[in-house]
C-alpha cells in the first residue's frame, strides 16, 4: 500500500521527545517530513513550504484560507494540541478539509500549570528563588490558598481536572459556564454562578475557555473592578481572552494583586510590555501542555485521527459538524 | 526602684516582615495590659550580646529565628517565657531554660498548611520548570520547556507529621503514589490517603519526588547525608522546607554537580542567612530552586501564631502556665 505524505512542525524542544517515543511510528505508516523549529512558522512560510502533503501536523502555526490553498492535496490538518483558534475552520470546512484536535489529552497537564501558577504567585516563589540567588535573605508573607475562593471560568474538560485536583486544598470553588454540568458539580463542590459573583467572590480566579469572539476580552477592566483587590489571575487558556492593556492598567492601580500567564494576546509578546516587568506577575512561555505524557497522549490521538481519515471515515476528532 | 520591677516586660524580637502581624494581633493588647515592651524588627539576625542585651531584664520574650544559646539564657535575670514564633525550636537552648525554670513555647501546627502548600509549590515548580520559564521570557527568550505531569509519579515524603500529612493529602488529589517514612505510624490516615509507610532507604530509591518534613534532632541532624543522597533516582528531586542541617549541603552541591539528582527546591540551609559562596545558589533555576526559609511565611499562619503567643505572654504574666511548652 502507498503510504501517505506527512508534514509535521513541532517546536525544536519536543525533537528528543519525538525521535525517542513516536518517530518511529509515525515513519512505520506514513511519509514523513519532520521540522523541527525554534521560531513558530509565519503564515508564509506555512505557503512556501507546501507541498503534496495530505496531512499538516501544527501546534500554533497561523492556517487561514490562503495557506490551505497553498496544500492542493491536503486532507486533514492535525493540531498537537487542542486549541484551534489559529485555524480558519470555515474555509477548511468548504474545503473539505478536517481539522481534529486532542481534546481533554492535556487537561491534566494544564490543570496541574494552573495549580503550580496559582501557588508561585500567592507565595512569591520565583521572586523570593530569584532573590535568595542574589544574595538576599528576606522574610516575605504570601498568603495560604487552602480555605479560600477559587473560581473556574469555563468548566470544560481543563476547569473539571483543576477542580478535581484542588481538592486536597478545601477551597470553595465557584464555576461560570454557559453549559452546567450538574453532576459533576455536586460531586466535586462546584457551585455554578454568575460571571458577576465569581469575579466579586474569588481570591482566585483561573481561566478555561476557548478562545472565540464570544470570548475575545471576556476579562476586561470592567470585570478586574469587580474583583477582590487581593484577588489573582491565572490564564493558562488563550491569550485573547484577556485584555492586557486592561490587565497591566488593573495591576499598576491595584485592582487585583497579581497574575500568572501563561497565553499573552500576540503568539510573539513584546517583551517591552509591563507585563514582563511588574513584580506580581508570573508569566511561562504556553507551557500548559508541554509535558512529556500529554505529548505521548497526544500522539496516539493523532495517529488514531490520520488512521479514520484514510479509512474514508469521519475522524473522531473532527472539530467542525459535517 | 521597685514599682519597675512591678511593670511587666516583653522583648519582641523578629524580622521585619512580621511587624504588621505584631502591630494587629499583639501590640494592642499587651499595651493595654499595661506590658512594657521593647520591640525589635531586624533584616539580619542579631548577634548574641544584641539578644542578651534584649533579654537580660525582661520578663518575656518573642523571638524568631535567633540561637537562643546558654549564654543568653544564664544572663537573664527574670525571664519567664521565650515564646518561638513559629514551631521549630532548635536553636533554642531548651536544657538551659530549663535548668533556670524559664517556659519554651511554640505554636505546633499553625504552619502547616502554609509550609504543605509552599512544599507543593515548590513541587509543581519542579516538574513544571515554571521559575525557569518565568526567567527565560524576562531574559527576553521564549523557550519552550518540557514538564512531567504528577499522576503516577511516587512522592516519598519523609516525616509524616502533622506538615507531611497535609502535604500528602493535597499531593493524593494531583495523583501521586505517595510512600512515607516515618518512626511513629498513623494507620487510618495513610488507609484513607492510599500511602504506604516504607524504609528510608526503599523510599529514597523508589522515589521521583521527595520531600522531607522532620524536626531538626539529634536523630535527625545529617541524617540525609551522601550514602542516602547517592540512593535517590537519577530524575529525582530532593525538596527540603522542614530544617538545613538535616540534609548534607555539601553532598547535595556534589549530586547536583554530577547529576545524581535531577535537581532541588530549599527553603532551609544549614547557615541562614547562607553564606554567598554557598555553591546551592550557582545553579540555574531547572536544578535548584532556593528561598529564604519563608515556607511558613502567610498571613495567615503569622496570624495564627501571633495569637498562640499572645495568649501565652498573658498566662505568664498572670503566673499561670502558658500551653505548647517545648522543654517541660
Amino acid at each position: 500500500m502507498k503510504k501517505n505524505k506527512v508534514t509535521i512542525l513541532l517546536p525544536k524542544v519536543f525533537e528528543e521527545l519525538y525521535k525517542r517515543n513516536l518517530k518511529k511510528i509515525f515513519n512505520d505508516k506514513y511519509i514523513m517530513r519532520e521540522i523541527f523549529f525554534n521560531k513558530l512558522y509565519s503564515k508564509q512560510q506555512m505557503i512556501d513550504i507546501a507541498t503534496d502533503e495530505k496531512v499538516l501536523i501544527i501546534t500554533l502555526e497561523t492556517i487561514d484560507r490562503d495557506v490551505l490553498e497553498a496544500y492542493s492535496n491536503l486532507k486533514i490538518v492535525t493540531i498537537y494540541g487542542v486549541g484551534f483558534d489559529n485555524i480558519d475552520i470555515q474555509a477548511a470546512k468548504e474545503k473539505g478539509i478536517f481539522v481534529t484536535n486532542a481534546s481533554g489529552a492535556n487537561a491534566t497537564s494544564v490543570a496541574e500549570l494552573s495549580l503550580g501558577l496559582m501557588l508561585s504567585v500567592a507565595r512569591n516563589i520565583i521572586n523570593v528563588n530569584n532573590l535568595t540567588k542574589a544574595g538576599k535573605w528576606n522574610l516575605f508573607l504570601g498568603t495560604e490558598i487552602s480555605h479560600k475562593t477559587l473560581g473556574i471560568i469555563g468548566l470544560g474538560k481543563i476547569g473539571k481536572e483543576l477542580a478535581k485536583k484542588i481538592t486536597g486544598f478545601d477551597m470553595k470553588i465557584l464555576a461560570y459556564d454557559v453549559f452546567r454540568d450538574e453532576d459533576f458539580a455536586n460531586k466535586w463542590n462546584v457551585e455554578y454562578v454568575d460571571i458577576d459573583r465569581l469575579a466579586s467572590e474569588s481570591d482566585f480566579i483561573s481561566l478555561h475557555v476557548p478562545s472565540s469572539k464570544e470570548n475575545y476580552h471576556l476579562i476586561d477592566y470592567n470585570f478586574f473592578c469587580k474583583m477582590k483587590k487581593s484577588a489573582i489571575l491565572i490564564n493558562t487558556a488563550r491569550g485573547k481572552i484577556v485584555n492586557e492593556n486592561n490587565l497591566i492598567k488593573a495591576l499598576e492601580e491595584k485592582k487585583i494583586a497579581g497574575a500568572a500567564l501563561d497565553v499573552f494576546e500576540n503568539k510573539s509578546p513584546s517583551y517591552h510590555s509591563r507585563l514582563f516587568q511588574l513584580n506580581n506577575v508570573v508569566t511561562t512561555s504556553h507551557i500548559g501542555g508541554s509535558t512529556l505524557e500529554a505529548m505521548i497522549r497526544i500522539g496516539a490521538i493523532t495517529l488514531k485521527n490520520l488512521e479514520e481519515t484514510f479509512q474514508g471515515k469521519i475522524p473522531i476528532n473532527n472539530v467542525y459538524k459535517i | 526602684m521597685d514599682f519597675l520591677l512591678s511593670h511587666f516586660k516583653v522583648s519582641i524580637i523578629l524580622p521585619k516582615g512580621f511587624k504588621t502581624v505584631y502591630k494587629n494581633k499583639m501590640k494592642q493588647e499587651f499595651l493595654r495590659r499595661k506590658f512594657e515592651v521593647i520591640e525589635f524588627f531586624y533584616e539580619t539576625p542579631l548577634k548574641e550580646h544584641q539578644i542578651i542585651y534584649y533579654l537580660k531584664d525582661v520578663d518575656a520574650a518573642v523571638v524568631g529565628g535567633e540561637n537562643i544559646t546558654q549564654e543568653v539564657i544564664e544572663k537573664t535575670k527574670r525571664l519567664k517565657i521565650i515564646a518561638y514564633f513559629g514551631v521549630g525550636v532548635d536553636k533554642i537552648n531548651l536544657k538551659a531554660a530549663k535548668e533556670k525554670s524559664i517556659y519554651v513555647t511554640n505554636a505546633p501546627n499553625a504552619n502547616a498548611i502554609s509550609v504543605a502548600e509552599f512544599t507543593m509549590g515548590l513541587i509543581l515548580n519542579c516538574m513544571r520548570k515554571i521559575c525557569f520559564s518565568h526567567n527565560q521570557l524576562r531574559g527576553n527568550n521564549w523557550q519552550m520547556v518540557i514538564g512531567s505531569e504528577c499522576g503516577e509519579k511516587i512522592l516519598g515524603i519523609i516525616g509524616l507529621g502533622s506538615i507531611g500529612k497535609e502535604v500528602a493529602k493535597r499531593a493524593s488529589y494531583l495523583g501521586f503514589n505517595i510512600r512515607a517514612f516515618d518512626i511513629n505510624h498513623n494507620y487510618e490516615f495513610v488507609r484513607r490517603y492510599d500511602i504506604k509507610y516504607i524504609s528510608l532507604d526503599q523510599l529514597l530509591s523508589i522515589s521521583d519526588i521527595i520531600t522531607i518534613h522532620l524536626p531538626l534532632n539529634s536523630k535527625t541532624r545529617w541524617m540525609i547525608n551522601k550514602t542516602k543522597i547517592n540512593k535517590m533516582k537519577n530524575l529525582s528531586y530532593l525538596i527540603n522546607t522542614s530544617r538545613g542541617e538535616i540534609v548534607d549541603e555539601q553532598a547535595l552541591i556534589e549530586a547536583l554537580e554530577l547529576k545524581i539528582i535531577s535537581g532541588v527546591a530549599l527553603d532551609v540551609f544549614k547557615n541562614e542567612p547562607p553564606s554567598r559562596k554557598n555553591k546551592l545558589f550557582k545553579f540555574n533555576s531547572l536544578r535548584s530552586i532556593t528561598t529564604s526559609h519563608v515556607a511558613a511565611g502567610t498571613i495567615e499562619a503569622a496570624n495564627r501564631i501571633a495569637e498562640v503567643t499572645r495568649n501565652n505572654i498573658i498566662l505568664v504574666s498572670k503566673e499561670q502556665k502558658p500551653l505548647f511548652i517545648t522543654n517541660k
